[in-house]
């Protein structure tokens, strides 16, 4: 298995996938991590109520409290500026006795005086306890500090602020409790560098740049965090007691904002000498419960905890755009290794980011990831209508959707590196039916379609209404039908499609109950969502198409209760996007093991949270129509572009500091859609690229968004290749014979979609006599009916006839010198909506073959449109008069033929594909055809069923 | 003679083809126009409306289309707007300011101001947001803006009076019934919130309480999936996926199609005075005095029976209109 980490030094152990394989070690990765929390005070162990805001007024009347109280974050108008994320720190405790509390009053047991005398200028206020152990007494106070330290404190960008002390060189009682209304105008002023920074000299401005925010889970608020910052206040003081002069009236107390009273009107006392005998003190309080900050000093007067918000994103590990493949209607399986530019097996996505937050909970209810990917604009179904009423002229007969096929449960196989059903049983084999993702499906929207071609696409925007109109048409009238849909899949398509509320939301409905981690409570589907017995009951008296809805709704929902919980969002949504194609996702990811994993490093010292998401190959459901080889926007330009500039232009583009995707060496954005870049911009992935950039890619993108603890973003995006090699990836192909009275034969093995659910293919060698039965799909042979016979065993109503049998058994004649009417058509899998129908060549030869059946090597003359005669028509949109131009390219041949000998010929049809890289896939289609002489009675093809 | 006898038989036949051609409009209720991409809408399929005095801002799945009062027609999009993806699926006026949203299929947009000037874009964690992914809006009768997302619960505007923060949250963890908040709506001291597991009705806060009475089926509520509310002061009704609840003497009431819904899945509801405009995938139907009328439909003038949205206004032209939006363009009915 290839290893798709960017950072190989961190050594995670091998991941392989939820459901489909199981690691006991990968159940531990997330309780292993949530204990590692290495330097913040981990207040995991203290009840949520008390973590933050320790000081309970009621208990304490003084202490410390910041502004913002408790949540310390960035100014609302200064997001982007790491230094407005300030505390503004308030004592709300004074040198004792005075008792200054977070009332800001000052006690009764105290009286303020005015100091009129010489020491005025030192000592402004002069304190007489009137009650308590110093009633009597007059102090004054010097050397007045509260002495602030913050938890990890340091000169660092990231540090958790600078110790310091607040007070001002004076000291009065006072504290103005007012200025902190405009709190915010101060923070300003410190970020821009001019002004006062503080509205009181006691009040200690901090620079919060560490996070203190592990994230937040359960009923908590952001005290729910198990990481909060500690903050200690240590108040000195020297205090002198005097004997002051002059004194009248009763002295102060009460208000202490001084902004606010009238201190002129303070009653006076005069201090005319500095006192001589100084007592040194410090102020020391029981601290709270599990607080570990130390003062260096003997302890804190007060202290606080507080929530610092995290602001910063994670960090991408592996910057480069990685390309993906797989086959068409498969899943990821490769992943392109640009250092030895090899493919390598990869059993995922993988998407790792660091956190410079080592303290994120992944138990936080912020930290999630998903993934959005486009699937092409092949894969359109359609469905009967059970809301069709012909007499309302806006009601349609079929609704169209987008459908990507689900993948049943795997085990990752890590000797062969590839993932591999499950066997029950070998003989005969017998496998696990269990679905672990999918299907996902969506509306298809015709208008938003047209929308879309009409004005944006950079083809089909240069031509007429009309000419978008017909290509519109021709894709749905082209859609599959989905009768070769599983019943059960129906259901769904019946119950997402039926849009009175959006499919995306219904969705959500289906995870919510599917999802073992979301419906905890076990709750059964009824309860969950009672929609679907609504609408089996509501279209079942619909008529005929209604009851076939509800009896298809009514098979989703016995799917859904036989198949149990899971443990993911097993569904998704397909939309149509500006870009043309359609998307799957969001796909929400589970937090759980398999798909969630982290882990703690130390990178020069710094503690970092390293995080990966891993996505299962098999969840990432390739499109069915839609591959590497698709021409998607019709390209009428010639010559068909090359998808390998783009491919090798997406490995060129890193992720740049700004958060936005740049090419390698150049400052220019790389013009990553909207939806798919970090940062909103106005760039434009159409415009940047030039108008044709989605006609050179045939790639489709995908975008892992991944949050962190906090909700901060980062996203990756990468391409996915499809390669025409799946399931049905050769083209299809149908011969008609008909006479002028009507009478016509039509000869081809059905395609995949054109059988229904159920319908398999027997292919039987008439010369061993071996068969083989093949389901949907899995029929990966030629059509070569003269040398195998191939049959339709129809699901419960028995096998047809080999298929072209009829026109050498008797059944249907052909008669000589009778003018025939021979058509081929030929389709492909991928392109098939467009004209030219994904086919690139066809060569049309008749063989004759002897009595036995034997090649003669001898060749009817064939007639083209324009009158050559030859022994083969053949066209290839590479030669003249196409010369690569698809959209010129008929792949519908018609031509007369009139056999003028009897005996037995064999019709040889072959057709390809549109390559890409390499060799087209090619289809044979050959069958034998007996031809009458002329003695005969009749001078038609005629059936003789019929005439029976 | 003979043209006598041709216009008397029109009209003996008129009130016949009105009455095949659906239902018979409410008394006093004209359907007055209905515009499409045609008339200059930006795409059909409406999502949201909101009627300021001058202009009406229709939100659809590409761009949002203004409508002056002077017929004028507007179109925003990413290019000349604020507006960052090309679906508007919430819109609301908070007096001069025009809220409201965009998403792609693939990313939420988050919340949008337009005050007359300029645009300003508020984002996820960055701006307090909850979440990028809005689903509804409601501006009470204090003027406080309630910004309702898919799964992150709800945001209000707060920065008008709080220096610090922008926004404030209300989410399950603070009592609200589930975080997938799908309508907003509210009378004087109440916010009625619609959810995915039924209806949390928030009285603000005491203390650090928050007060949350919540309607789930647990305590009653017949059908839990709330798609749309339509309340005030005299009465409260929820459209769900199972009928429309009609909240009478302290406990609900499930009415579906034997009450006369032509679909019981409801798609918006909006109060008109003591009448009741119920959207379906069937039409709009007027409640009134109890009774659910026939509903209007594409027999009707509608573009389409499917409804999305449905908001009531008044223009300064002081007529009263009901803003119908469908998946077929928008359609404006008068009444009295």
């Amino acid at each position: 298995m290839e290893d798709v980490r960017g950072n190989r030094e961190i050594r995670f152990q091998r991941m392989t996938g939820g459901i489909m394989v199981n690691r006991i070690w990968l159940a531990l990765a997330l309780v292993c991590v949530l204990g590692v929390t290495a330097f913040a005070a981990d207040v995991s162990t203290i009840a949520t109520d008390t973590r933050y805001d320790t000081n309970d007024t009621s208990k304490s009347p003084t202490g410390i409290m910041s502004i913002p109280k408790n949540e310390i974050r960035r100014l609302p108008d200064m997001i982007d500026k790491p230094e407005s994320q300030i505390g503004m720190w308030i004592p709300m405790v004074e040198p004792e006795p005075v008792v200054r509390g977070f009332d800001n009053r000052i006690g009764s047991n105290v009286r303020v005086y005015r100091n009129t005398g010489s020491t005025k200028a030192k000592f402004p206020y002069l304190i007489k306890v009137v009650s308590g152990t110093d009633a009597g007494k007059w102090f004054v106070y010097r050397n007045v500090k509260f002495n602030w330290t913050f938890e990890d404190a340091g000169d660092g960008e990231k540090s958790g602020g600078t110790n310091g002390a607040s007070g001002g060189d004076v000291w009065t009682p006072f504290y103005k409790a007012s200025g902190a209304e405009k709190a915010a105008n101060y923070m300003r002023n410190i970020v821009n560098g001019s002004g006062d920074r503080a509205w009181d000299p006691k009040v200690y401005p901090n620079n919060h740049a560490k996070p203190f925010d592990s994230g937040i889970s359960g009923d908590a608020d952001t005290r729910g965090s198990t990481v909060l910052q500690e903050v200690g206040m240590l108040l000195t003081y020297d205090r002198a007691a005097v004997n002051p002069t002059g004194v009248s009236g009763d002295g102060y107390y009460g208000n202490a904002d001084d902004s606010i009273i009238d201190v002129e009107s303070i009653s006076t006392a005069q201090l005319n000498s500095e006192p001589s005998t100084w007592e040194s003190k410090k102020l020391t309080n029981t601290m709270p419960e599990g607080f570990a900050l130390e003062s260096g000093e003997g302890g804190f007067t007060a202290a606080n905890r507080v929530y610092v918000e995290d602001y910063t994103p994670p960090s991408v590990r592996s910057t480069e755009v990685k390309i993906y493949r797989g086959g068409t209607g498969g899943f990821v399986e490769e992943v392109f290794e640009k250092g030895s530019n090899t493919w390598k097996k990869v059993n995922g996505i993988v998407y790792e980011y660091e956190d410079d937050n080592p303290n994120a909970a992944a138990s936080s209810d912020r930290l999630k990831a998903s993934l959005n990917y486009e699937c092409g604009n092949g894969d359109l179904y359609k469905l009967d209508n059970p809301y069709y009423n012909p007499d309302d002229p806006t009601s349609e007969p079929f609704i169209y959707f987008a459908y990507l096929a689900p993948t049943y449960k795997m085990n990752w196989n890590d000797g062969e590196s590839k993932w591999e059903r499950i066997k029950l049983s070998d003989n005969p084999p017998v496998y696990d039916e269990t679905i672990a993702y999918g299907p996902y499906l969506g509306p298809a929207k015709k208008a938003e379609e047209f929308d879309y071609y009409k004005n944006i696409d950079p083809n089909w925007s240069r031509k007429s209404a009309e000419e978008v109109e017909d290509f519109i048409s021709n894709r749905y009238a082209n859609a599959y039908n989905g009768k070769s849909i599983a019943p059960w899949a129906r259901g769904l398509a019946y119950f997402i499609l039926d849009e009175r509320n959006s499919g995306l939301l219904k969705i959500k409905l289906l995870n919510a109950y599917i999802n073992k981690g979301k419906n905890t409570k076990n709750e059964s589907l009824e309860a969950k969502i009672p929609e679907l017995d609504a609408m089996i009951k509501e279209y079942s008296e619909l008529g005929d198409r209604g009851k076939k809805a509800a009896s298809d709704i009514a098979e989703f929902k016995k799917h859904l209760q036989s198949a149990g919980l899971s443990d993911y969002n097993r569904f998704s949504y397909i939309e149509f996007k500006d870009g043309g194609r359609y998307c799957v996702g969001p796909i929400e990811f589970e937090k759980i093991a398999g798909i969630y994993e982290e882990k703690n490093v130390t990178d020069n010292g710094q503690e970092k949270k390293i995080q990966r998401w891993t996505i299962p190959g098999p969840r990432m459901l390739l499109p069915k129509h839609y591959a590497v080889n698709s021409t998607e926007w019709d390209s009428t330009g010639g010559s068909r572009l090359s998808g390998e500039q783009m491919a090798t232009d997406t490995q060129n583009f890193v992720l740049g500091q700004d958060g936005k995707w740049h090419r390698v060496g150049t400052a220019a954005d790389a013009g990553v859609p909207l939806e798919l870049q970090v940062a909103g911009t106005n760039s434009n992935f159409i415009e940047k690229h030039g108008d044709d950039w989605m006609q050179k890619v045939p790639d489709l993108m995908f975008k892992v968004d991944a949050a962190d603890c906090c909700g901060n973003n980062t996203n990756q995006v990468g391409f996915l290749k499809v390669n025409d090699n799946g399931e049905g990836s050769k083209p299809n192909c149908e011969c008609e014979i008909s006479d002028s009275n009507g009478n016509d034969h039509v000869v081809g093995v059905p395609a995949e979609d054109a059988l229904e659910y159920g319908d398999k293919l027997i292919v039987k060698d008439p010369k061993s006599g071996e068969t083989s039965e093949y389901g949907q799909g899995a029929y990966l042979g030629d059509n070569d009916l003269t040398t195998k016979e191939i049959s339709i065993s129809k699901h419960g109503e028995g096998v047809t006839p080999p298929i072209g049998n009829d026109l050498v058994t008797g059944d249907k004649l052909l008669y000589e010198d009778t003018r025939f009417n021979i058509s081929a058509h030929a389709w492909d899998n991928i392109d098939n909506f467009y004209k030219h129908r994904g086919i690139s060549y066809y060569k049309m030869q008749i063989q004759e073959l002897d009595a036995n059946g034997n090649p003669t090597g001898k060749f009817e003359l064939l007639e083209d449109e324009n009158g050559n005669k030859a022994e083969k028509i053949e066209k290839s949109i590479f030669e003249p008069p196409y010369n690569g131009s698809l959209a010129q390219f008929k792949p519908d041949l018609k031509f007369y033929h009139i056999f003028r000998n009897p005996g037995l010929y064999r019709v040889e049809y072959t057709v390809r594909d549109v390559p890409f890289d390499s060799q087209p896939n090619e289809q044979n289609l050959f069958f034998r055809v007996k031809v009458l002489d002329l003695k005969s009675d009749a001078r038609t093809i005629e059936d003789m069923n019929k005439r029976q | 003679m003979r043209p006598i006898r041709t216009w008397m038989v029109v009209l003996a036949l008129l009130p016949c083809l009105a009455t095949t051609a659906g239902a018979i409009m409410p008394a006093g209720v004209q359907l007055e126009k209905v515009l499409t991409v045609k008339d200059g809408l930006s795409h059909n399929s409406v999502l949201a409306v909101a009627v300021g005095p001058e202009h009406v801002y229709v939100g659809t799945k590409r761009y949002m289309t203004v409508l002056k009062r002077d017929g004028g027609v507007t179109v925003w999009s990413p290019k000349n707007s604020g507006l960052k993806f090309h679906q508007v699926p919430a819109v609301v006026l908070r007096g001069t300011q025009l809220w409201t949203t965009c998403r792609s299929p693939v990313a939420g947009g988050g919340t949008y101001r337009w005050d007359g000037l300029q645009w300003e874009w508020f984002e996820e964690i960055k701006d307090d947001m909850q979440s990028n992914y809005i689903s509804c809006f409601h501006v009470d009768d204090k003027n406080m803006l309630w910004i309702g997302t898919e799964d992150q619960g709800i945001n209000y505007y707060v920065h008008e009076t709080n220096p610090y923060r922008k926004f404030g949250y209300l989410a399950s963890k603070k009592g609200l019934l589930d975080n997938r908040v799908t309508c907003l709506s509210g009378r004087p001291g109440e916010l009625w919130i619609g959810t995915l597991s039924g209806i949390s009705v928030y009285r603000g806060q005491e203390g650090e309480k928050y007060l949350f009475t919540n309607h789930s089926k647990a305590t009653g509520l017949p059908a839990d999936h709330i798609v749309a509310l339509a309340v005030s002061p005299e009465r409260a009704f929820a459209g769900t996926t199972m009928g429309l609840l009609v909240f009478e003497g302290g406990a609900w009431r499930l009415l579906g199609k034997e009450s006369g819904l032509a679909d019981p899945w409801i798609t918006a509801l909006a109060l008109d005075g003591s009448d009741l405009w119920i959207g379906s995938k069937k039409g709009l139907q007027l409640m009134r005095g109890g009774r659910i009328e026939p509903p209007i439909d594409y027999r009707d003038g509608l573009p389409t029976a499917t409804i999305r949205c449905l908001t009531l206004g008044r223009q300064a032209d002081g007529v009263n209109r009901v803003y119908v939006g469908t998946d077929k363009g928008l359609a404006i009915l008068r009444r009295p």
